[in-house]
């Protein structure tokens, strides 16, 4: 099945995030993350576009992640750190994905919260694997109609 | 000169990243204060002089361009410049800010090399307007 264009820009934006704000590389893969412990959190906007992201990384890929984003050459990221860290990563990742794909549309981002806002298994997600470990990334729209802001 | 800055994000881990990203720019920063929201930042303004603002825009409590319009309606407050550094790099976004006064709009995700070259600019463009 042919990917969409929503599907491809949010695998350019979560590449090119975590390259600049974590210097990793994730590739996009279609094995889904398995078992083990996650960190994850969820990003509403409102606007003229409405709905939620949410992000999900294993938890030993996220504290690699929190550490590099923080600079923590020399000790390693506590629980707040990693959270906020993936919190921050799934603010960057919405806001820039619906930047590329809308670039036209008015944007409200809420802050993010780590609860689900639906069943995980309903997503459609996109799994990436970093070079520090899996993660996955699903966008749902509220509208039917997700092309208002274009 | 030493400049003070006042970074505004509601993310611990982007305050953080932010403060550590002047300390390895070799700028000339004397203080470089935090707050987790407009509202939080307005309560710094009131006890210390800042030369310049990082300002996010999406925050709780007050956001950063309601913050803006706060500080402009404000006859007493003298102008503080700001750049924003947001995930929302949406056309209308940027254009609001830039005409609400932003010496420059960041997105994220960015580079401290960025961060580095636009304080810099904002910090020339202040010090030849001083």
């Amino acid at each position: 099945m042919p990917r969409t264009e929503e599907s491809q820009v949010l695998e350019y934006t979560v590449q090119q995030v975590l390259e600049t704000m974590c210097f990793s590389e994730a590739l996009h893969v279609s094995e889904p993350l398995r078992g083990g412990d996650i960190v994850g959190t969820t990003v509403a906007f409102t606007g003229s576009l409405r709905g939620y992201l949410r992000l999900e990384i294993a938890s030993a890929a996220a504290s690699t992640l929190a550490e590099s984003f923080l600079g923590l050459h020399d000790s390693t990221s506590d629980a707040l750190e990693t959270e906020g860290t993936v919190q921050e990563l799934g603010n960057v990742i919405c806001g820039r994905f619906l930047s590329l794909l809308h670039p036209s549309a008015s944007l409200s981002i809420d802050s993010p919260v780590q609860k689900l806002a639906a069943p995980c298994s309903d997503l459609a997600w996109q799994n990436f694997r970093a070079d520090c470990g899996p993660l996955r990334v699903a966008v749902v729209f509220d509208s039917m109609n997700a092309t208002n802001g274009r | 000169m030493a400049f003070r800055v006042l970074v505004v994000d509601d993310s611990a881990v982007m305050r953080q990243t932010i403060q550590r990203a002047i300390d390895i720019s070799g700028l000339p920063v004397q203080h470089c204060l935090t707050a987790e929201h407009g509202r939080a930042a307005l309560s710094v303004l009131k006890d210390h002089k800042i030369d310049l603002m990082l300002l996010d825009l999406n925050m709780p409590e007050m956001s950063g361009d309601d913050l803006i319009r706060r500080l402009q309606r404000d006859p007493e407050q003298a102008p503080i410049p700001f750049i924003v550094i947001s995930a929302d790099a949406t056309a209308a976004r940027m254009q609001q800010m830039l005409d609400l006064g932003a010496l420059a709009y960041i997105p994220k995700p960015f580079r401290a090399e960025t961060l580095r070259s636009e304080m810099t600019r904002a910090l020339e463009q202040m010090h030849a307007t001083n």
